[in-house]
C-alpha cells in the first residue's frame, strides 16, 4: 500500500537448446516483465522465432479473417474448452468452418455484385421509359445517329435550331427527375452542326444499356429481381448468424490458443541470443523472486538460471522501471481511477489509498441523501453480480463504496429523496400523522441532522473549504516526500513544506486582524507568510509569485462540495414542491400527474447524483489534490503471460 | 414639519431597494460566471472530442479537462452566498 510492489531487474539465462521449455517456464510462471534486446552486438544477436510461429500466425489469421466474417464478438463463457481436444480437432474444424464460409461468402458476392448490375440497369432505363421505343431502336443504324441525354433548357428552343439545320430529324422530349431529356435521331452528315448546338444547352449523353425490349417492362422485371435479391441477401444473413453461433465458441478458445502459441514461439525476438546461451533481460517482483528461483532450478537443475541485479548500482532511470500496483483487494477498484489519469513512477507515493478514502468521502458530501445512497446501492450491487467485463466491474465497486458513503451522508444530514427525515418537518410523520407513536418520534428527533444543508450554507461552506485545506497540505507533505527522494530534502523543503508555513502566516495574520490574537501578533503572520514566499522563490524561482495566487482558488474549489449538494437538494426539492404541494392538493388526475412528476424528477436527479458528484470529487482529486505531489507516467508491468478466459490446459 | 411616519416609509423603501439591488447582484454573480464556464468548456469539449475521434482512450482526460473551469462559476456561487450573508432581512 502507498507505494507499488518492489520489482528487481532480473536476468534469466542458460543453454540455448533449452530456450523453448524456458519459455514455456516463464509463461506458466507468469511473473516477469520482459525487456526487448535491442542493440545487437558482435556477440549477442536478436533470437529467431520457434518454428511453430509462422504455421500458428497463418492460422491465426485465417481465423480471424473468418471470424471477422461471422462477426464473432468476444463474451463471457462458463464454458472452457480442453485446449488437447481442441488441437486435435483444430484443423478439421478450421476446414469444415471454412468451406461453410467460402460457400456462403461466394453466394453474397455474386448476389450483390448482380444487385449492382441491375441498379446500373435501373438507372440507365429510367429515363428512357416514357418514350415509346424499344431499347434496341437506339443504336445500330448506318445513316443516323441517335443521341439521348439530358438538357439544360426548353426542348422546344432546342428544336427551332436544330429545324435550322434539316428537317430530316425526329426529336423526342420528356421531363426526368426535374431536368428534361432529349432522343435526338438525325441524319449522320449533320452530327458535328447538331453537336454544336447540343453542347450550347449543355448535353450530357446517357448511357444506352444493351438490351432489347420495351423500358417500361424491362425496368418492371429488374425491379422483381432487385427484390428477390434483397430476400436472398437476408436469408444469407440468417445462415451467417446461425454459422456464428454453431462457431463462437470454436472460435474464440482457438484463436486463445493461437495467441498463445504464437505469443511462446516469437518470445525469442525479444532474447538476447549468443553463440550457446540466450540472456533474457526481465524485470521480476520481489514476492514472485524466490519462487521463480525454485521452479527454474527444479526444471532445468542448474541448466537454467535466475539472477537478480541492483536497481541502485546500474544507474536505471526511475521512469523506465515498470510499475504493479500494490492494494488490498477492497483497494483495487480505485486503480481505475488512478489508471485514467496515469500510473505512478517507481519511486512515487501510490495514492490510491488514498483516494479510496477522500473519493468517495467527497462524493457521499455532495450527494448526502438516503434516498439517493439506497438507489445507487442497488445499481451497484446489481452491476457488480450482472457485469463481466474487467473494465467495468471496478466501476460497479466503486459506486457501491460511494453509495455507502451517500448514506452515511444522507443520515447525518437526514434527508430522503428530498425531504426531511426528523423534526417538524418530517416526511414520516406527515405520511403516517404526527400524533401515531412512530410518527411522534420521528416528529419529536432532533438531534439529526447535524447539519441542515439549505438553512446553513455559510457553515456548510466554511467546513467545505476546511476540508480543502486539510486535503491541500495532505498533497503537499506527501509533496514533500516525493521531493525528498527525488531531489533532496532541502528542494523539498523549500518547494513544498514552505506552502504550509504560508498558510500558517495567513492564519495568523487573519486570526490577528479578526482580534482573535493580540494585534503584534499580525506583524508576525505577515513575517512567517513573507518568510514563506522568499522560500518558494529560492525553491522554485520568480515564477512561485505567480502560483501564489492559486492557494486561495485551491481553497475556494473546494467549496464545490457544498454547491454541488445544494443543487442536487435544490432540484430534489422543486420535485416535491411541485408534486406534493401544487399537484396533490388538487386530487383526482392529479394525483397521477404527481406520481408522474416525483419518479421522472427522481430519476432524472439520480442520474445527475451519479455524473456531477463523481466528476467533480474525481476533479478534485486529479486538479487539486494530484499537483501537489504526483507525477504519473509510469509504465505498466506487463507480465509475460496470458490470461485463459475460453480454455484450459489439459 | 416632517412626518415621522412617510420618513419611516422611504427609510423601509431605501432598504427594500438595497436587499433588491443585493439579489440582482447574486443573480449576476452565478449566471455571469456559469456564462463564462460555458464559453470556457465549449472550446475544450470540442478539442475533446476532436483527441477522442483519433483515440478513444482520451475520454478519462477529456472529460476532466472539460470540466476544469467549472470553478469559475463555483466563485461565482461564493460570491452568490457573501453577497446574501451581508443582507439581514433575507
Amino acid at each position: 500500500m502507498l507505494k507499488p510492489k518492489k520489482v528487481s531487474r532480473a536476468l534469466v539465462l542458460g543453454n540455448k537448446k533449452l530456450i523453448d521449455q524456458a519459455v514455456e517456464t516463464l509463461h506458466d510462471l507468469s511473473c516477469v516483465h520482459i525487456e526487448d534486446f535491442t542493440e545487437e552486438t558482435d556477440f549477442l544477436s536478436i533470437g529467431k522465432p520457434a518454428d511453430v510461429a509462422s504455421d500458428a500466425s497463418n492460422k491465426l489469421i485465417k481465423l480471424r479473417s473468418l471470424s471477422n466474417f461471422l462477426k464473432v464478438k468476444p463474451k463471457y463463457s462458463d464454458n472452457l474448452l480442453n485446449e488437447e481436444s481442441l488441437l486435435n480437432e483444430f484443423d478439421a474444424k478450421l476446414d469444415e468452418m471454412e468451406s461453410a464460409v467460402s460457400g456462403l461468402l461466394d453466394r453474397r458476392s455474386v448476389l450483390e455484385s448482380e444487385g449492382k448490375n441491375i441498379d446500373t440497369y435501373i438507372n440507365d432505363l429510367q429515363p428512357l421509359s416514357t418514350f415509346p421505343l424499344d431499347v434496341e431502336f437506339y443504336s445500330g443504324y448506318k445513316s443516323i445517329s441517335v443521341r439521348a441525354g439530358y438538357i439544360r433548357g426548353s426542348p422546344t428552343e432546342i428544336e427551332t435550331d436544330i429545324k435550322n439545320i434539316t428537317t430530316h430529324c425526329d426529336l423526342l422530349f420528356t421531363a426526368y427527375n426535374k431536368a428534361n431529356v432529349v432522343a435526338l435521331f438525325s441524319p449522320v452528315e449533320h452530327t458535328s452542326a447538331i453537336n454544336e448546338i447540343l453542347d450550347k444547352y449543355s448535353f450530357s449523353e446517357l448511357h444506352i444499356p444493351e438490351l432489347t425490349g420495351e423500358p417500361g417492362k424491362l425496368l418492371a422485371g429488374f425491379n422483381n429481381r432487385k427484390e428477390d435479391i434483397q430476400a436472398e441477401l437476408e436469408s444469407l444473413e440468417n445462415e451467417i448468424t446461425n454459422l456464428q453461433s454453431k462457431y463462437s465458441d470454436f472460435v474464440l478458445a482457438s484463436d486463445e490458443m493461437l495467441s498463445i502459441t504464437t505469443q511462446k514461439a516469437e518470445a525469442p525476438l525479444r532474447f538476447a541470443i549468443s553463440e550457446n546461451t540466450f540472456i533474457i533481460d526481465c524485470w521480476i517482483t520481489d514476492d514472485q523472486f524466490d519462487n521463480a528461483v525454485q521452479v527454474i532450478e527444479e526444471r532445468f537443475n542448474g541448466s537454467v538460471f535466475l539472477t537478480k541485479l541492483d536497481i541502485e548500482k546500474e544507474e536505471i532511470k526511475t521512469e523506465t522501471i515498470p510499475v504493479e500496483y500494490d492494494n488490498p483487494e477492497l483497494v483495487k477498484p480505485l486503480e481505475t481511477i488512478m489508471n485514467l489519469y496515469s500510473r505512478p513512477i517507481y519511486k512515487e507515493i501510490d495514492p490510491t489509498a488514498i483516494i479510496f478514502i477522500t473519493f468517495p468521502l467527497f462524493y457521499g458530501l455532495m450527494l448526502g441523501d438516503i434516498g439517493y445512497g439506497l438507489v445507487l446501492l442497488t445499481l451497484g450491487l446489481i452491476g457488480k453480480a450482472k457485469l463481466r467485463s474487467e473494465g467495468l466491474k471496478p466501476l460497479a465497486t466503486l459506486l457501491i463504496y460511494c453509495s455507502i458513503s451517500t448514506l452515511i451522508f444522507g443520515i447525518l444530514f437526514a434527508e430522503i429523496f428530498g425531504f426531511h427525515l426528523f423534526g417538524h418537518h418530517s416526511v414520516v410523520a406527515e405520511l403516517i400523522g404526527e400524533h401515531t407513536a412512530l410518527g411522534e418520534i420521528f416528529y419529536n428527533f432532533h438531534a439529526l441532522p447535524i447539519l441542515d444543508r439549505l438553512n446553513e450554507v455559510p457553515t456548510l461552506l466554511i467546513v467545505t473549504a476546511l476540508i480543502g485545506v486539510l486535503h491541500l497540505n495532505l498533497g503537499y507533505l506527501i509533496g514533500f516526500r516525493n521531493e525528498a527522494v527525488k531531489h533532496g530534502i532541502k528542494t523539498a523543503i523549500l518547494g513544498k513544506i514552505s506552502w504550509i508555513i504560508l498558510q500558517i502566516g495567513v492564519i495568523i495574520y487573519a486570526a490577528a486582524s479578526m482580534e482573535y490574537l493580540p494585534a503584534y501578533s499580525a506583524i508576525i503572520g505577515a513575517a512567517v507568510a513573507v518568510l514563506a514566499v522568499v522560500m518558494l522563490i529560492a525553491g522554485e524561482g520568480g515564477t512561485a509569485i505567480l502560483e501564489l495566487p492559486s492557494m486561495l482558488t485551491n481553497i475556494l474549489s473546494y467549496t464545490r462540495l457544498a454547491a454541488i449538494g445544494l443543487s442536487s437538494v435544490g432540484i430534489a426539492l422543486a420535485i416535491n414542491k411541485i408534486a406534493v404541494e401544487t399537484l396533490f392538493p388538487e386530487g383526482g388526475l392529479f394525483i397521477i400527474l404527481g406520481i408522474i412528476v416525483l419518479i421522472l424528477g427522481h430519476t432524472l436527479n439520480t442520474v445527475l447524483g451519479v455524473v456531477a458528484p463523481g466528476l467533480h470529487s474525481l476533479r478534485l482529486q486529479y486538479v487539486e489534490f494530484f499537483t501537489k505531489f504526483y507525477s504519473g507516467g509510469g509504465r505498466e508491468f506487463n507480465p509475460f503471460g496470458y490470461i485463459r478466459k475460453y480454455t484450459e490446459e489439459k | 414639519m416632517v412626518d415621522i411616519n412617510l420618513v419611516e416609509a422611504g427609510i423601509e423603501q431605501i432598504l427594500a431597494n438595497q436587499a433588491g439591488l443585493i439579489a440582482i447582484g447574486a443573480g449576476l454573480a452565478v449566471g455571469l460566471t456559469g456564462i463564462a464556464s460555458a464559453l470556457a468548456e465549449k472550446d475544450i469539449g470540442a478539442a475533446a472530442v476532436g483527441a477522442m475521434a483519433e483515440r478513444e482512450e482520451l475520454f478519462g482526460k477529456g472529460l476532466i479537462l472539460t470540466v476544469i473551469p467549472e470553478t469559475i462559476v463555483i466563485f461565482g456561487f461564493v460570491i452568490a452566498f457573501m453577497l446574501f450573508g451581508i443582507i439581514p432581512v433575507l
